[in-house]
């Protein structure tokens, strides 16, 4: 897999994909410009060219992606800026996850016997399965009485 | 027959909303005549929506051009192959799937449950019903939904034809495992509403529809990946997942059912997260009206959506409706659904599980937000913007590495109790594989790509986390059974399904992830012009343009290139990308040709090309690794089977249980 993998060589143009991955289609479509589901799209495709002409041609992707901002706006980025309250878009995944996280671990420590060798409990560490041969033994044996 | 079609949906409305009502009058009044009047309209039901789908299909395979839906999506030339998919192409059809899926379902249940469960299934069957009434009125009453509309005057000589992308076996399949999927995750939450109604809120109606809740993720499991497959192989972009807000509409219900599967363990074990359980079934059933929701309300532009429609407003009174009234419900009982909530142990098994359960949801709520927060954005700062793809792939990928590292933890902590001893010994072997896996990529170059390096780690250590389970099963079977260690390895999985079906679940998304991984990261791609005899080079490919053949279909011209494909100078053999343009539709449609192992695919498509000149405009595409996709799909497929298996065993082991439990309780 490693071989496989690092068998990638470094590209000289970068591809057309770092900057139609960047921005929207303005088609209407609502896809980025990179997955656009029209083949024969009137704007994407021609933007497409032109990006792979550009790209060519020197200039690098991100003063293409702010080209078309300049454009289009803010809209025609395909994800927020990391900026002003975009910021909330990033973060508050995250947030929830800590705070969920937090929230869990108090609610299972909350949870927990307070005594740590209950005889009642079985299961000492070792996975459920991994029982001793006896207990097996049993098993089977209540088992097949069912069969 | 389109009459007899439309008359049987005419039905099918007059049966449902009976179907609302008898049964709750059977529950009340404690008459079996009216409980079995309510079982019947349920048969009745199912019968009518089949009828009217025989109706339909009977008028697309019979080129009926005077029915709208069918001059929509088929035509003459059209095979009889897609016509059967053209069933689902358009929206009224897709709805009448939906129903009939639903009736189907519904008088399945009906049957299952003949001499069982008899106090709550009144009102299960009248939650079911309620669902068809909403869905019958819709196709019987609201414009444009309605299959069997005809055409005024007389009807045209050819019909329009099916959408080129379209004509795809995976567009056979996708549609209708997803329906199979989404409408399957009505019977559980049927039944949490029913028990909410009824007061039994212990963990029986979670044992009945266990298998129905495995059944819907495994055909949601298969939809997506049938949808993702389709994508890739048709749509003619190299890639399978656009993180368009349909595909996450069809991956939120996958994410919080999969996370309802886990918890629904913890309830039945340690009669714990009772309410919980219900919000999940509640929220993964309401996901899928959502979906519904968005490829009918025309407020997203998406490959998935059915164009413009009135019914956006429909589904969202729908949904509203189930949410309040649902949840309405469970604070009704919050008191009736108090748990002991007590563990043996803070590390256990059951920890581990509500770790898991966090973070699905958390994705769920990740993909949510994303969707949502164009509205949020504009609403608080009046400016617009997009979340696409970039957004999800940054915050959804660590997430999905947690979500992979407590896939491989969760077999290694023991039911109730672990200790950190135990738990040491338990990871060294798995960990150490992670850990030389991680070093063996580095030392082989790739540790510039760092979420590689630890999505291959952690695929490694859960793989190895999953045999070391399985080979610890085997080994003392063998030692006790005295078989061989394939054969213990095989009676193992077959005692224990529902459990090792599990894991083969967990190694069929290790082998997804990889496949997501590989393509993800070291995909490489080239577009480039060229004329007969030029070649165009993609990492270690050469790919050289021999020729190109044109010819014409009474439907459509077609372009086929032929290209030879060499790595590193051996060659591999011819690939035959097309280019064709369908005259009706006036619509020009690449069908992408691939050399496809299980280290990468070479994916060329032919973008355009010049009849005169014999010029080809050509993107290639190299996927590393993106047949592990679909191999992890499969495998995941699997292993939801086995989980499901029929066992009489267990039914015997949980009836036994459940006797004790009895007699414990009277004590």
């Amino acid at each position: 897999m490693a071989l496989m993998l690092s068998a990638a060589p470094a590209a000289a143009v970068p591809p057309t994909s770092s900057v139609s991955d960047a921005i929207m289609c303005q088609c209407g479509c609502g896809a980025v410009l990179t997955n656009c589901p029209h083949q024969e799209c009137g704007w994407g495709v021609p933007a497409k060219l032109f990006i792979a002409q550009q790209l060519a041609n020197g200039k690098t992707p991100e003063e293409l992606v702010q080209y078309y901002v300049s454009q289009y706006g803010e809209q025609a980025l395909s994800a927020p800026t990391k900026r002003g309250f975009n910021v909330a878009a990033w973060v508050t995944p995250f947030v929830v996850m800590v705070v969920g996280g937090v929230a869990i671990y108090f609610l299972a420590r909350l949870w927990a016997r307070p005594s740590e060798d209950d005889p009642a409990a079985i299961g000492d560490g070792v996975p459920a399965l991994a029982i001793d041969s006896s207990r097996l033994r049993r098993l089977e044996d209540e088992l097949r009485k069912f069969d | 027959m389109n009459q007899v079609g439309y008359t049987a949906l005419l039905l099918a409305v007059l049966i449902s909303a009976y179907g609302v009502v008898a049964p709750v009058v059977a529950a009340r009044t404690g008459q079996k005549e009216w409980a079995r009047s309510a079982e019947n309209a349920c048969y009745a039901f199912a019968a009518a929506t089949v009828i009217a789908s025989v109706a339909l299909l009977y008028a697309l395979l019979t080129r009926d051009f005077g029915n709208e839906y069918v001059a929509s999506y088929t035509s003459l030339e059209l095979t009889w192959f897609y016509t059967i998919s053209a069933f689902w192409a358009g929206n009224a059809g897709s709805m009448l799937l939906w129903v009939a899926l639903l009736g189907i379902y519904t008088a399945i249940v009906v049957y299952q449950n003949r001499r069982k469960n008899r106090e709550i299934l009144p009102y299960v069957t009248s939650v079911l019903m309620t669902v068809s009434l909403f869905f019958s009125l819709i196709l019987t009453t609201s414009h444009g939904s309605n299959p069997f509309a005809m055409i005024p005057g007389a009807p045209p000589a050819n019909g329009a034809g099916l959408n080129p992308m379209l004509e795809n076996p995976g567009m056979v399949f996708h549609p209708v495992t997803t329906y199979l999927g989404y409408v399957g995750f009505s019977i559980p939450f049927a039944f949490a509403m029913g028990a909410l109604i009824t007061k039994r809120l212990g963990d029986q109606w979670i044992r009945t529809t266990r298998r129905w809740t495995i059944v819907a993720w495994i055909f949601l499991t298969i939809g997506n990946i049938v949808g993702a497959w389709w994508a890739y192989v048709t749509l003619g972009w190299g890639g399978y997942w656009a993180w368009d807000p349909v595909e996450n509409a069809s991956f939120l219900p996958w994410l919080t059912g999969t996370a309802f599967l886990h918890s629904v363990m913890i309830q039945e074990k340690k009669d714990m997260l009772k309410v919980w359980n219900i919000v999940l079934i509640i929220f993964t059933f309401a996901l899928t009206i959502f979906g519904t929701f968005l490829t009918r309300s025309g407020i997203i532009s998406s490959v998935h959506s059915f164009g413009q429609s009135s019914l956006g407003p429909f589904f969202l009174g729908f949904l509203g409706l189930i949410l309040i009234l649902s949840l309405n419900l469970l604070f009704s009982r919050l008191e009736l659904l108090r748990s002991r909530n007590e563990l043996d142990s803070f590390l256990s098994r059951e920890s581990s599980f509500l770790l898991n359960n966090l973070i699905l949801v958390g994705m769920a709520f990740t993909i949510l937000w994303g969707v949502l927060f164009p509205i949020i954005s504009e609403a608080v700062t009046g400016n617009k913007v997009t979340v696409g793809p970039p957004f999800f792939d940054q915050v959804m990928t660590p997430i999905g590495l947690v979500l992979m590292f407590v896939t491989g933890v969760c077999p290694l902590i023991a039911w109730r109790r672990a200790t950190f001893a135990n738990l040491r010994k338990n990871f060294m072997y798995p960990a150490a594989v992670g850990v030389v896996t991680a070093i063996a990529l580095v030392a082989f170059g790739i540790g510039d790509h760092i979420y590689a390096v630890i999505s291959f780690s952690l695929a490694a250590f859960v793989v190895a986390s999953v045999a070391l389970e399985f080979g610890r099963g085997a080994l003392v079977r063998r030692d006790m059974a005295g078989e061989n260690i394939v054969r213990a390895l095989g009676s193992l999985t077959w005692r224990n399904k529902r459990r090792y079906g599990g894991y083969i679940v967990h190694v069929g998304v290790v082998l997804l992830l990889i496949g997501v991984t590989g393509s993800y990261g070291f995909k490489q791609e080239q577009t480039q012009t060229l004329t007969e005899g030029q070649s165009m080079t993609v990492g270690s490919y050469e790919l050289t343009y021999v020729s190109m053949e044109n010819y014409n279909t009474s439907e459509k011209s077609v372009g086929r290139a032929t290209f030879n494909v060499k790595e590193n100078g051996r060659d591999l053999g011819l690939a035959y990308p097309v280019r064709e343009y369908y005259f009706k539709k006036d619509q020009p449609w690449t069908r992408i040709d691939r050399q496809s192992t299980l280290g990468r695919d070479v994916y060329l498509m032919l973008l355009d090309y010049s009849p005169e000149t014999g010029q080809v405009n050509m993107e290639v595409n190299i996927n590393p690794l993106v047949s592990w996709l679909w191999i992890g799909g499969i495998v995941m497929v699997i292993g939801g089977i086995v989980a499901i298996w029929p066992d009489r065993r267990d039914s015997l082991r949980l009836a036994a249980r459940y006797e004790r439990q009895a007699r414990l309780d009277e004590i």
